[in-house]
């Protein structure tokens, strides 16, 4: 599922402008958007979601047009999405979350909507888990559920917002894994701020900036942007001052700190090779 | 027609109150006949049908104000491509269908023990199940519809039982004026001007489909119900 947007913008009460003037294709595969809190990202996926309407602009999703009630409904029989604030019904088994949820998306039939619920649960480890009540799972056996009910109707377009969030390390590197196997010939479009997850699992990367597209490329290309602009220093004094200090290693002789600035931070600088979290720092910093 | 299974889900997230409201109004109904202190007259059968017409709706109309803004889910419910708004309808119907239970079996209880014919205003055993039907959709309608507007139970349910508290004291003056006495909820058993019952039950049935067609209305824009309202 292809996704076009010209002249995206969303004007909340207040005049706060979430999206402003934005323009991006979205092609099939695996695809990263990336920014800050606040650049813009929830509300494109929500718009892109069916849920908010753009105050102007045109988007398109595998054809059908947004702006139109039955775009949005065409779009959404076809659509999986995991929100930034999951919610859940505390007081339902995660089968019978998911089995509601599958009535929800359209899947009727009582023996396909069994299978598929079991399937999923079994993707996602939580058989053993599947008929205790939600309000007793952790927040990553919840983002779990969540992730299974993306998946439920089979979705041509999946959307997720900041999955990895609350993840342990092993979840984390598990949900990539599977949004990964998932993507294929279908679009995933995976928004958050922890560069790695991108850097881990999409070819092509999107970097929003108070609601305005500041980079599309490969995440080799995003990198790139940080070439010559990555330094390492050395000190038992105070971190430089200049440019944007990304890590700090306690090091023999005081601190090694990694600084990403347009040019040498401090005399003992030298030039390290480049991250893709120091192409984006490199981007959203200047 | 959509699986019984998705009608027993909204059932449950209709929630405690659209379960528990209309069985505890018609007990303290029974609470209050049993308290009183002439039992057999006039009085016990309107306090019996009091109970249909005045705590059945009450309880319907608080747990219908409560359907819209505590849904946990709404964000998975608004990307799903069966409407929300068609959901919370099913939860609204599941709520006022529950109570229709509840108050047509007591009815047919009172009908029975020849109770309903001891008030002289009970308009029949047919055409006097208007008694409860006209009331507990208008208020119902009236939760769900405030509901909507206002997005939290506890503002739409305020206005609920500010309604119904207004139309108990101050009966006389709505009953003084054409509109008042068309839109007055307890036109069985606190009286209505003679000729005007039957249209009385008819416009609060009216005045709740209007109600809950403007509901829906409002319901249409996703983006109010996770509070983000365009400029």
């Amino acid at each position: 599922m292809r996704i076009e947007i010209s002249g995206l913008t969303k004007t909340y009460r207040g005049g706060v402008a979430a999206l402003d003037g934005l323009d991006l294709t979205v092609p099939t595969g695996m695809f990263g958007l990336l920014g800050a809190n606040g650049a813009g990202k929830t509300t494109l996926m929500r718009i892109l979601a069916g849920l908010v309407r753009p105050t102007s602009g045109r988007v398109t999703v595998g054809g059908h047009d947004m702006s139109t009630g039955a775009g949005r409904t065409a779009v959404q029989r076809g659509l999986g999405y995991l929100p930034q604030d999951l919610g859940v019904y505390p007081d339902l088994t995660a089968r019978q979350f998911l089995d509601y949820l599958a009535l929800l998306k359209g899947v009727d039939d009582r023996t396909t909507r069994r299978r598929r619920v079991g399937e999923l649960l079994e993707v996602v480890a939580l058989t053993g888990d599947a008929d205790r009540r939600l309000r007793g799972f952790s927040g990553g056996m919840r983002q779990r559920v969540g992730i299974a009910q993306a998946l439920l109707a089979d979705p041509q377009l999946l959307i997720v917002d900041e999955p990895t969030a609350g993840l342990d390390p092993q979840e984390r590197i598990r949900f990539r894994t599977l949004l990964s196997q998932f993507a294929g010939r279908r679009t995933v479009l995976l928004s958050t701020h922890i560069v790695d997850d991108i850097a881990q699992t999409c070819g092509e990367v999107a970097v929003l900036a108070r609601g305005r597209l500041i980079f599309r490329g490969t995440v080799d290309e995003l990198t790139h942007r940080a070439r010559g602009r990555v330094w390492s220093v050395v000190t038992d004094g105070p971190p430089p001052a200049e440019g944007m200090v990304v890590s700090a290693l306690p090091h023999e002789g005081g601190t090694r700190y990694r600084v990403v600035a347009p040019a040498a931070p401090d005399p003992r600088a030298r030039p390290v090779e480049p991250a893709i979290e120091d192409g984006y720092l490199a981007l959203t910093t200047r | 027609m959509r699986p019984l299974t998705l009608w027993r889900y909204e059932a449950r997230r209709a929630g405690w109150a659209a379960l528990l409201g209309p069985p505890i109004a018609v007990a303290l109904g029974v609470s209050a006949a049993l308290a009183n202190p002439r039992p057999g007259d006039a009085t016990t059968a309107r306090i019996l049908l009091g109970a249909l017409e005045m705590a059945v709706p009450l309880a319907a109309g608080v747990a219908c104000a409560s359907l819209v803004g505590r849904d946990p889910a709404v964000e998975l419910q608004l990307a799903a491509p069966t409407p929300y708004r068609v959901t919370l309808l099913r939860r609204m119907v599941v709520t006022l269908g529950w109570a229709a239970v509840v108050a047509g079996l007591t009815a047919a209880v009172l009908i029975a023990t020849g109770w309903w014919a001891r008030w002289p205003a009970n308009h029949g055993p047919f055409a006097g199940q208007l008694t409860w039907v006209a009331p507990t959709a208008g208020l119902g309608a009236v939760g769900f519809a405030a509901g909507a507007v206002f997005r939290g139970p506890a503002a739409a349910g305020a206005l609920v039982t500010t309604l119904w508290t207004i139309q108990q004291f101050f009966g006389d003056l709505a009953q003084r004026h054409l509109p008042g006495r068309l839109l007055y909820l307890f036109a069985t058993t606190r009286g209505a001007v003679p000729g005007d019952w039957t249209e009385n039950r008819l416009a609060l049935l009216g005045a709740a489909a209007a109600l809950v067609a403007l509901a829906l209305v409002v319901l249409a824009r996703s983006e109010r119900l996770i509070g983000e309202e365009d400029e």
